[in-house]
């Protein structure tokens, strides 16, 4: 479910389909394992192919934050849809989080 | 006859499972694209619709995931207003009730979650909910734009 690329000091993944209350829990498992693995590294997640997000998926993703925070790593998100976005707006998410138009830009900053 | 004043209705009974909560935003999302509600106002019900039955599955029925319990949606159109039903035979839960998420506690990992249920307020116009019998009734209500 999660695809991943690394390259120097990033992770890059690329999550897919729907961030729900039914698929967010495998999810996080994933990225949980995949930043014990690699500790060392910044996590971009690029979310062109999530079709849908709901509030779990949102939790992960805050979750996901607080556990690179704690290895004074960041996560990096790009590619966010309009429906994606606003819910971030909603929630008032947007300044908490470091968000890209694209992975270019995510991997210059 | 007024047709904007015909009401239009359709329901459905699901498990309440986190496995069927999909299927419940499939069936609204169905509907509403069978009435061509417009996108944005699409996706906020969609949206408001999985928060609710979210919080019923974890909530009135403490996530336990058991096939017998179960969750019915009634999904109305009337004019512009949009009304759906959720009834539950779960723990009496007024979702109105839970707090507005706390972003910091969240951030330092005292509190996971909260996010849904400010979600759902936000992008329906009302939430109504009364205890009926054994049941829970939360009501989702939002006008939605004709343009």
């Amino acid at each position: 479910m999660v695809k991943v690329k690394e390259t120097n000091g990033n992770l890059i993944v690329y999550l897919k389909g729907r961030l729900d209350v039914h698929l967010s829990g495998e999810i996080e498992k994933d990225l949980n394992q995949l930043i014990e693995k690699k500790p060392d590294k910044d996590l971009i997640i690029n979310l062109l192919d999530i079709e849908y997000m709901s509030s779990s998926g949102l939790r992960v993703l805050v979750a996901i934050m607080r556990l690179l925070k704690g290895n004074n790593k960041n996560l990096k998100l790009c590619h966010l849809n309009s429906a994606v976005r606003k819910i971030f707006e909603v929630v008032e998410l947007m300044d908490m989080f470091d968000i890209y138009e694209t992975e270019e830009e995510a991997l210059k900053s | 006859m007024n047709r904007s004043a015909v009401t239009q209705k359709y329901s459905e009974k699901f498990t309440a499972t986190i496995h069927e909560v999909p299927k419940i935003k499939e069936f609204v999302e169905k509907t509403l694209k069978d009435w061509f509600v417009r996108e944005e106002d699409l996706q906020d019900i969609v949206l408001a619709s999985d928060e609710a039955a979210t919080n019923i599955v974890m909530h009135a029925y403490n996530g336990e995931n058991k096939q017998e319990n179960t969750l019915k949606i009634m999904i109305k159109k009337k004019g512009n207003l949009i009304e759906i039903d959720m009834e539950d035979t779960g723990l009496t839960f007024d979702i109105r009730t839970l707090p507005k998420p706390d972003i910091q506690l969240n951030l330092k990992g005292q509190k996971r979650g909260g996010f849904g249920v400010f979600l759902m307020k936000t992008l329906m116009d009302k939430i109504n909910y009364k205890r009926k019998k054994d049941c829970n009734v939360t009501v989702l209500l939002k006008k939605i734009n004709d343009g």
